[in-house]
């Protein structure tokens, strides 16, 4: 089983963190799995990190329909922040809506990290394609 | 003399040959020639008349017969009269008769041609008409030629009276050469007559010119001067002249140029504005009364001033445009401007225009059509298709947030189903189930959201009661008492007790009441909540104020999320994210609107619309 150190959740639906936190248990081997509610908590706590030189988690679960601070705000925020590795962030939603959709290609082309589009329900064999570490692209 | 006249005589051989009716007279009155239709008609035979005076020949037609043909020998053509037979017989019937100079081929006068011409009924009822106007539009009087002489030697000029009624003076008046000349207009006039004098008495040369003269009381009129230098031993001693009143002539050809409608049956006959604009100078010269009624103007607002005048200032670099188009097809396609007419309407009108094919300087003729009706049908046109616009668009947002919420439970279900499936742990067994639980509280949450947003969906048509909104304000208070004391929070209303407004009460009452739980909700931390609520009169609107000091909203930010569905702001465990949303659509469905204005930090201000109608 593959062995990642730090895997974090952002979704505001306690279901959805604690079913992600299980299927991510059952595909992958992970130290610590943090989850936040919202964008505004998760990018804090990023900038955090950045600021105490702490390592930044190597894959992030991104839910789009958040109070406060919404999926594609963090993300907007989180291209901006100094980070060399390439992170894979999962964007995971229930949403239908094709401007979703087309934020998704917006930022999938402006940042160098990994951004992928999920659909919900996600299912075992989704889990262990997407948790997999994001090849530098060096 | 007459050897001249003998050579004549022999070259009017060709007579015979014609078939109308003419005869040919000499200086002296003398009858040289006639056609055979013109001796048949009057019953004559050329040997037996020839070289008798006319006159005599004809004693009936009197002096004046005499007079016409002495003008016709001055010069004056095709003088026109009427001649009845005392006995009409089958060929002597009424006739026109025409006197024109007879010319040699150096353009002296050597006689008058008399061309008869018979006339049928109809040609001689509107002869008898156009005299019958003649003589109403010269107040009787007929004297509209009158003959002068000149005697240079004396200096002494003579008139016939006509000439005096011509120039406007009483018979008393002496004429002399200088006050004659007078007369004539200084500006156009004045100088061609001198000249022609002149050049008469130095080169013996004639004159026949169309001048103008200013009649003693100042009315300016048209005059057709001839004067023709006399010799006595190769000095000219005097000259003869006539003189006509020619301004009804003038005037009838000249109101045909400039009057242009009088071309146009129809000018003020069609069903919208016309006018008709010089292509040169752009001035307007004329314009129907379709027009008029349109603009409230009288016909004088428009008459040659220039057209652009009429046209608001910012369309007017469209002209650059209608001008090529006009150089290129010969007319514009329709434009569209606001005029604004004389009791400051504002109408909207199109105006086309094409150039007059017929028009030698190349009128153009535009028309004017008051298209204010159907602008305004457009426009509430327009308007239909952006509410519906967004109507749909609200729908198909309305359909996502559905959609997306309803999954996110399925999904949820399926996934703790599956992990409950799998699981032989009693400890998590419990937990799953509690989960389970959990997510079926929140389906049934989202659907009675979605219910309430329905049923506002649905309300649109239930009618509006006038209500005193303070006792409504009163009832919210009453209900929300127990959150109020908890929070040691106070409503101010200062709204009085005669605002009354029309709405659906269910609807006022959930308004009121999202709005003041908001407020209580959305503190600040350590303060307690005040709300002040007030009432405005506007034009359409009765506006009602709920202000706030709480955590404010970034609206900068969440602006225009704010009253979307499932968007919360704040970190509040109670925010559905529906509340605002459901406002919103209870308001709009009464035809009123809400906006929202907020400092973070300070506190928001709802204005809610309702509308008066």
């Amino acid at each position: 089983m593959t062995k990642i150190s730090e895997i974090t959740i952002i979704d505001d639906d306690a279901i959805t963190v604690f079913g992600l936190r299980k299927l991510i248990s059952l595909a992958v081997e992970c130290d610590i799995i943090e989850s936040y509610a919202n964008g505004l908590l998760a990018i804090d706590a990023m900038k955090e990190k950045l600021h105490k030189n702490k390592p930044i988690p190597k894959i992030l679960f991104l839910d789009i329909n958040m109070p406060i601070m919404d999926g594609w705000e963090f993300l907007e925020a989180f291209i901006q922040l100094p980070i060399k590795d390439r992170v894979r962030i999962n964007i995971v939603t229930s949403s239908i809506d094709p401007y979703d959709k087309k934020q998704w290609e917006h930022y999938r082309t402006k940042s160098h990290h990994l951004i992928t589009f999920n659909q919900k329900p996600i299912d075992k064999s989704k889990i262990e394609d997407i948790t997999k570490i994001a090849e530098s692209v060096n | 003399m007459l050897k001249s006249n003998k050579s004549i005589i022999s070259s009017l051989d060709w007579i015979a040959q014609i078939p109308s009716s003419i005869a040919i007279i000499d200086t002296d009155l003398r009858l040289k020639s006639a056609s055979p239709k013109w001796l048949s008609t009057f019953n004559f035979s050329l040997e037996k008349i020839k070289d008798q005076q006319i006159p005599d020949l004809f004693p009936q037609l009197g002096p004046e017969f005499q007079t016409r043909l002495s003008y016709s020998l001055d010069g004056l053509r095709d003088i026109k009269f009427k001649y009845s037979p005392i006995h009409q017989t089958d060929t002597q019937q009424n006739s026109f008769w025409h006197l024109n100079p007879w010319k040699d081929g150096y353009g002296n006068i050597i006689g008058v041609i008399i061309k008869v011409e018979t006339i049928s009924k109809a040609q001689e009822l509107q002869w008898e008409l156009n005299k019958t106007k003649r003589l109403l539009n010269q107040k009787g009087s007929i004297a509209q030629i009158g003959s002068w002489e000149y005697d240079i030697k004396e200096n002494n000029l003579q008139w016939t009276p006509s000439v005096y009624k011509i120039y406007g003076v009483s018979n008393e008046f002496i004429p002399t050469i200088e006050n004659a000349i007078h007369f004539y207009l200084p500006e156009t006039s004045r100088k061609t007559i001198k000249d022609s004098l002149e050049n008469a008495i130095q080169s013996g040369l004639p004159w026949n010119e169309k001048l103008q003269l200013k009649q003693k009381d100042g009315t300016v009129i048209w005059v057709n001067s001839i004067g023709r230098p006399k010799f006595k031993n190769g000095k000219c001693t005097r000259i003869i002249g006539t003189l006509q009143n020619i301004t009804d002539t003038i005037l009838a050809n000249s109101t045909t140029l400039t009057v242009e409608p009088t071309k146009y049956p129809l000018f003020e006959k069609v069903p919208f504005g016309l006018a008709i604009i010089d292509r040169s100078s752009g001035q307007i010269k004329d314009v129907n009364n379709r027009l008029l009624q349109l603009t409230e103007f009288e016909k004088t607002h428009f008459l040659q001033r220039h057209f652009t005048a009429f046209i608001k200032k910012n369309q007017q670099t469209d002209f650059i445009m209608l001008s090529k188009q006009l150089k290129e097809s010969g007319e514009f396609s329709a434009f569209k401007t606001t005029f604004t007419t004389k009791n400051k309407k504002n109408i909207t009108i199109q105006i086309s225009g094409a150039i007059l094919q017929d028009e030698i300087d190349g009128n153009l003729l535009c028309t004017i059509e008051n298209i204010t009706s159907q602008s305004n049908l457009e426009r509430n046109f327009k308007k239909t298709i952006r509410v519906s616009k967004e109507k749909n668009e609200k729908l198909l947002n309305f359909a996502h947030m559905v959609s997306h919420n309803l999954k996110t439970h399925a999904t949820n279900f399926s996934l703790l189903l599956n992990f409950l499936n799998a699981e032989n742990g009693a400890h998590e067994r419990k937990k799953l189930m509690h989960m389970l639980f959990s997510a079926s509280d929140n389906l049934t949450e989202t659907i009675k959201g979605l219910r309430e947003i329905v049923e506002v969906r649905s309300n649109i048509n239930l009618e509006k009661k006038s209500l005193s909104l303070n006792e409504h304000v009163f009832l919210v208070e009453q209900n929300v008492a127990g959150l109020l004391k908890e929070t040691k929070g106070k409503i101010v209303n200062e709204i009085a007790d005669t605002v009354t407004i029309n709405a659906l009460p269910a609807y006022l009452n959930s308004i009121l009441t999202n709005c003041i739980t908001n407020a209580i909700k959305y503190r600040k931390e350590g303060k307690s909540p005040i709300i002040i609520i007030s009432a405005k009169e506007e034009k359409n609107y009765t506006v009602l104020s709920i202000e706030d000091n709480g955590i404010g909203i970034d609206l900068e930010k969440h602006g225009d999320k704010l009253f979307g569905l499932y968007n919360t702001f704040h970190r509040n465990k109670d925010s559905r994210g529906i509340g605002l949303y459901i406002t919103k659509n209870q308001i709009e469905a009464m035809n009123g609107k809400i906006s929202a204005i907020s400092t973070v930090g300070q506190g928001t201000t709802f204005k809610i619309y309702f509308n008066k109608n």
